[in-house]
């Protein structure tokens, strides 16, 4: 089956950053709720006490784009910090580090582009632009004794530019180790790859980058996200990002899934024999508070088969 | 890995012939346990269906026959290929079709005999291959012992079933381990649910281990009476996708199934349960 690794780090991603589309930011304004500050600090509690190493709490964005995310510094100072588990928060600018850092923030985290075109879409600058300014917030995160994440988007497609060369995913995410970001997150951003584009891009990727400083952020768009984190753990990679409940949409392909559910993979993990440290009911726990507090049902398979098994 | 590979989908659930659409009122019956004759009056039409159809050449329609007078009505409505439905957890094949798994196979073996005279293929299946509802764990040598039984009576093939979704791709991997050492690999079959969202890493255990002949169902229908309301057999577009990604070649024509599940789904006023024809439906 492959050199799967015993022990596998887990990290929660939260958050989609806004596009510059009109439609896009009415839809999201329209659409999502704006949730109340204590229930995300709920939330994020819950999670702290699931055995989950690191949880991606909040995003310094600006509110003028994001709303949902305006409460970031309220978010992050009113959380129970838990020893052990991290809490990263994104990053995109020199301001929003700032902020980051002002609210407390012990780890950070830029949002690169393998793609030309969603780059200037997403945070409105080309590849070679974005790496500027993260460059500017790695140096500065390194003064501060502060680790850097680094993501790439679009690794296994882009949906303005459809298939992405591995070779460009590999020169980007080399690009954000080299200036010092401890991990590169690679991420399906529109669920659109399969174990076939994984290990391609993965083969790619890991001759420029090891492969223990590497992670893969799938999207469940089209149902292939298990079957692609089973390929890179196959290959070596030991750190999956995923979201409780499978909460996080996909705008691009409008009420699609998104997120791959925390719950599902840890489901597979487990019955893999891989030591996640991680409590599954407890994951389970959390996924029903906030899908209560969203008023939408878990994209969770597993929670849903649990609470309805006769 | 397979170059090549028949997806086999299907039109009903070989699972019992559960139809999601008539849950509600299956669950209302009379309280019976044996699981085909709940289904029976679903599948009441059987020799219409089958004589209905416009067969294509190369397409096999194979039905499932659970005994002789199964057997023989479908013979006579003129069925080209059969398969019988036999369980590696004792307690599951005692209330699903009311026989131990010994008395099953006694059953099946007439089957197969008189198909042989007629030159019939027939095809095995052995359900809760990956765990039971009753018996929780099966071990991999029980579902080894049963589909060697099956094969070694007749079957061109056998069909490992996760019953209840409830697989990973780590007892995948031991299962398929232990009845490979009992049935050639190029006479395996898996049938996933998808019950916990397992399937396709299932599947693509499967596939690595050298596994050519997948089961599945257009527009991932056919529920899971273990868990009501849980979604059951995966879907075939779902598979498609990834083995097209893959490089696998299936010579089957994803848009067309995509285009049957809408037809079925709009017949049964439900949503899919494919994500592919759910992205695809929407993509912006």
């Amino acid at each position: 089956m492959g050199n799967v690794p015993t022990s596998v780090k887990h990290c929660l991603s939260y958050e989609q950053l806004v596009q510059d589309y009109p439609w896009l930011r009415r839809w999201l304004l329209e659409e999502k709720e704006i949730l109340p500050t204590g229930v995300k600090i709920q939330l994020i509690d819950m999670l702290s006490g699931t055995g989950l190493p690191v949880i991606e709490a909040t995003s310094f964005v600006s509110s003028k784009w994001v709303p949902q995310m305006a409460d970031h510094s309220d978010v992050l100072r009113g959380i129970q910090r838990v020893p052990h588990v991290q809490y990263p928060v994104l990053t995109p600018n020199m301001q929003g580090f700032q902020d980051a850092v002002a609210a407390g923030a012990t780890e950070v985290a830029v949002f690169g582009s393998a793609s030309e075109t969603f780059s200037k879409k997403n945070i409105n600058c080309s590849i070679d632009e974005s790496m500027l300014r993260f460059q500017e917030v790695i140096n500065t995160a390194k003064e501060h004794q502060i680790p850097v994440r680094g993501y790439v988007s679009c690794a296994l497609g882009c949906p303005h530019e459809g298939n992405i060369e591995p070779c460009k995913v590999a020169q980007v995410a080399k690009r954000l180790y080299d200036m010092g970001c401890y991990e590169i997150s690679l991420g399906d951003t529109i669920g659109v790859g399969t174990p076939g584009s994984m290990h391609k891009m993965l083969q790619s990727v890991m001759k420029e980058v090891p492969c223990s400083a590497l992670a893969v952020h799938c999207h469940d768009t089209y149902g292939q996200a298990l079957a692609n984190i089973l390929v890179a753990l196959q290959m070596g990679v030991c750190v999956v990002d995923s979201a409780v409940a499978g909460l996080g949409g996909c705008p691009y392909a409008q009420g699609s899934s998104g997120n791959v559910s925390t719950e599902d993979v840890l489901y597979m993990l487990h019955g893999m024999g891989i030591e996640t440290g991680v409590n599954l009911p407890k994951v389970i726990e959390a996924g029903d508070f906030i899908c209560k507090a969203l008023r939408r049902k878990t994209n969770s398979k597993v929670t849903q088969a649990s609470s309805r098994a006769l």
